[in-house]
């Protein structure tokens, strides 16, 4: 049964969450992602699930781990400053390979920062954020529809490459209300399950363990990781194009910023600017192969962001510095208008005087 | 003429790492032992952290997860609130469970975590080489306190399972120690009941094992045994804590 | 009067208060501890122009989630001729605050509505919407005494949605054994909805604007 119902980004990514079979949940609340454990403490149990407070989110995360090593669907969610405590227990739950659903409706930094919509964490979410060498799969939706989709496949590919998966959203998708259609989850495709403990019932014990002093297994773990890195980075990538293909110029942007900017091309085209856009959908791995068609033939980019300027630095290596590539951006919870975007752009190529 | 004794089953028959004079051995063995005997060696997941005892998964025959530092419980709460028919144990040293892992041990008992808990205190931290713990003497020496543990730098010696007991969602606290074939059979009694409890469907147990460290004691292994009888047990006497009765 | 707004998380509780006020104007009360998006705080100024008075935490809380309740809320409310609107946080979480003034509503008659939207989850049948009541009213120690039918699908509601929905709210009004206050629809809506309902029509501008909608 698929229906449509109107929903907060937040409550969306819970009721996905049961849809896609997830059984735990552990977490500690923060705005503006406290609606997530809200909505699952309320209707994850009917659905015969557990959602556990834990005692802050060290403790949260590390229940994630020690339920996923048992191979049963579990999440967990938070907002930056919450996000940065669990780094340490993403690590190793990157390191043992377990597939964890994570969310972080990013508020603004650094220190407690404050509740609106950034994108500060950007970074934090696709340059591994904790210790050691190793990479999330991190999904950036931009509407709700988005949210309850990519947090089904999340805990797919999760499953799926084994590894945990970051939903990464801001306070402004967690809160606003939207139109969902709720569709039934696909069957998901059967995985391997022979690494998982659940006591050693006919079989041979198993263990789940991060910890090596033989530098050369300790190698050997880091080219195994890197192979399937490489392979995620090869299958992996998403985004959306928006009026990209006869651009002059791009806006490249994700998540909010990503929608409002798909008003902003709109305006340019209504003004005879060929202006157009490329969404990243997977942050990591970066949609380096979108601007493939590009690199040799847009004149420039701007990309938009609520940050210092962060994402740049990945466009600027996809193509290649062989564009100028330019940041507009907000900070502190504030967002850009439609209006201020395009004055930026029109301003960075000097494009006033092409207006007709 | 009948068998005795024999090696367990639950355990794994390799040399283990740990220096001579060290009871990790003798511990291990005994969680070995209750476990083969009451023949749940098939639905126990052990939750292994960090310090010297991080290698047992090697050691243990039957399923091991290993922890981050001090979030045993945690982990240990992932495990077994997916299944509450497995025997689900940390086994943490001191400066894993009194120091770095205070809140996870805390609110693991809070709750009334159905898991059982072995803590081995040496008053010591083992593996990083001999450094002060939070369990460790006034006056007693060790790398980060080279001049003996100052009370008025660092605070008293913590007594964890005290603490624990305090919780009403612990059923059963016991402080143990590891001297003499007498206290080794007490122990093992005490695992045993921690054990039960559990299978039972009781509470958060804890049983703290005093244990001995000659290397970075520097002490012979008799003479470290006699040390921690006369110094470590005088600060945190053996015997029941909270009894099962207690809890209403 | 005194007409407080409450009902699920979304169900359009803030957008309603906010036109009821400039339309009466009457006194804003934001009650909304809960969610720091989306609150009639951040039309304060567009209201104070047409002649509402807000009353809202400090401004420099305007954007905190901490739940403060500044002393005007009840002199307000002791006010003989109180003529005031309250928007109040959605779910039992954010109906709690009302507890503390639930006294005073009572003394003064104060309407309690709720505000249901079929097209939300868990207020789509009665079962979900007697749920709904059952925890608002305890949270808040206040009886609801009638129901604001409010059913849409956001920016993209057509005229259909909000006829189709509002039978759905006729028949929970009538399993909760509650009257029917009025129904609101955006008001290019509201001149065609007037003729297929029988109850009052509330047109709504719609003022907690997106940035791709300002």
């Amino acid at each position: 049964m698929s229906k449509r119902v109107l929903m907060k980004g937040n409550e969306v990514i819970g009721q996905a969450a049961i849809e896609a079979g997830c059984k735990l949940f552990f977490g500690y609340p923060i705005t503006p992602s406290t609606e997530i454990i809200e909505y699952l403490s309320k209707y994850l149990p009917k659905a015969g699930g557990t959602v556990l407070q834990a005692e802050d989110e060290i403790g949260a995360i590390n229940m994630c781990y020690g339920a996923a090593c048992t191979g049963t669907r579990v999440m967990t969610a938070s907002s930056s400053p919450g996000m940065s405590l669990k780094q340490e227990g993403i690590s190793y739950c990157a390191a043992a390979e377990l597939p964890v659903v994570l969310v972080n409706v990013n508020r603004t930094g650094p220190g407690l920062g404050g509740l609106g919509p950034a994108q500060s964490d950007y970074f934090q979410s696709t340059k591994g954020g904790g210790h050691g060498d190793y990479r999330l799969i991190v999904l950036a939706p931009s509407k709700s529809q988005e949210l309850y989709d990519m947090t089904l496949e999340a805990f797919d590919l999760a499953e799926k490459y084994r590894n945990p998966v970051l939903l990464l959203t801001d306070g402004f998708l967690g809160q606003m209300m939207e139109p969902v259609e709720l569709k039934e989850k696909p069957a998901s495709p059967e995985v391997d399950k022979s690494w998982i403990v659940d006591g050693a019932k006919g079989r041979k014990k198993r263990i789940i363990a991060s910890y090596s002093l033989t530098n050369e297994i300790g190698e050997a773990n880091n080219l195994r990781w890197e192979a399937k890195y490489k392979d995620i980075k090869e299958k992996e990538q998403r985004w959306e194009e928006f009026y990209a293909e006869d651009a002059d110029y791009l806006i490249v942007s994700y998540g909010t910023t990503g929608r409002i900017s798909k008003s902003v091309v709109l305006n340019a085209r209504k003004k005879g600017i060929k202006l157009g856009l490329i969404r990243p959908i997977s942050l990591w791995p970066f949609p380096e192969k979108a601007f493939i068609p590009y690199k040799d033939k847009v004149k420039g980019i701007v990309t938009v962001e609520l940050n210092t300027g962060q994402m740049i630095e990945d466009v600027k290596l996809a193509v290649e510095c062989k564009v100028p590539v330019h940041l507009y951006r907000r900070q502190g919870g504030m967002l850009p208008t439609e209006d201020e975007i395009l004055a930026n752009v029109e301003k960075v190529f000097n494009l006033a005087s092409e207006e007709v | 003429m009948d068998k005795v004794s024999s090696f367990p089953k639950t355990l794994v028959d390799v040399p283990m790492h740990y220096c001579p004079g060290c009871t990790h051995g003798i511990i291990h063995r005994l969680v070995a032992e209750v476990i083969e005997e009451m023949e749940i060696a098939f639905k126990t997941v052990g939750i292994a952290s960090v310090g010297c005892s991080c290698f047992c998964y090697d050691y243990f025959n039957f399923d091991v997860v290993a922890s981050a530092h001090g979030r045993a419980p945690a982990t240990a709460t992932g495990v077994k609130r997916v299944h509450p028919e497995c025997l689900v144990f940390t086994y943490q040293g001191d400066g894993d469970l009194a120091a770095i892992g205070t809140a996870e041990i805390i609110h693991a008992a809070v709750r009334g975590e159905k898991i059982s808990v072995i803590f081995v205190n040496n008053g010591i931290y083992g593996m990083t080489g001999g450094q002060m713990a939070p369990t460790t003497l006034p006056e007693m020496k060790a790398t980060t306190s080279p001049y003996g543990r100052s009370t008025a730098l660092t605070g008293y010696p913590i007594k964890m399972t005290e603490m624990l007991a305090l919780q009403d969602g612990c059923v059963y606290a016991e402080r143990t120690k590891i001297s003499s074939v007498a206290t080794i059979n007490k122990t093992k009694k005490a695992i045993r009941k921690s054990f039960e409890l559990q299978i039972a469907g009781k509470g958060f147990s804890v049983v703290e094992i005093l244990s001995t460290c000659p290397t970075n004691w520097g002490m012979e292994p008799l003479e470290s045994i006699k040390w921690m009888e006369e110094n470590l047990e005088t600060y945190y006497p053996v015997g029941l804590i909270k009894d099962e009765k207690e809890v209403k | 009067m005194i007409t407080v707004l409450t009902g699920n998380f979304g169900s359009g509780k803030t957008e309603i208060s906010v036109n009821l006020a400039i339309k009466n104007h009457s006194t804003l009360i934001d009650l909304d501890i809960v969610n720091p998006y989306f609150r009639s705080r951040r039309v304060k100024e567009e209201m104070e122009d047409k002649g509402v008075k807000v009353i809202l935490p400090p401004p420099y809380l305007a954007n905190s989630d901490l739940p403060v309740i500044t002393p005007e809320v009840l002199g307000e409310l002791q006010n003989p001729n109180a003529d005031v609107v309250i928007d109040v946080g959605g779910d039992n979480v954010g109906a709690i605050v009302l507890g503390r003034f639930s006294k005073i509503l009572e003394e003064k008659n104060a309407e309690i509505l709720l505000v249901v939207n079929p097209y939300r989850p868990y207020t789509q049948n009665q079962f979900g919407a007697q749920q709904i009541l059952e925890q608002i009213q305890e949270a808040a120690r206040v009886s609801i005494t009638g129901i604001i039918s409010n059913p849409n699908l956001g920016r993209v509601t057509t005229i259909s949605d909000v006829i189709l929905g509002h039978i759905e709210v006729v028949e929970i009004a009538k399993g909760l054994n509650l009257p029917i206050k009025f129904i609101s629809c955006c008001n290019d809506l509201a001149h065609e909805v007037v003729y297929h309902v029988n109850v009052p029509v509330v047109g709504i501008e719609i003022y907690m604007l997106t940035p791709w909608e300002l």
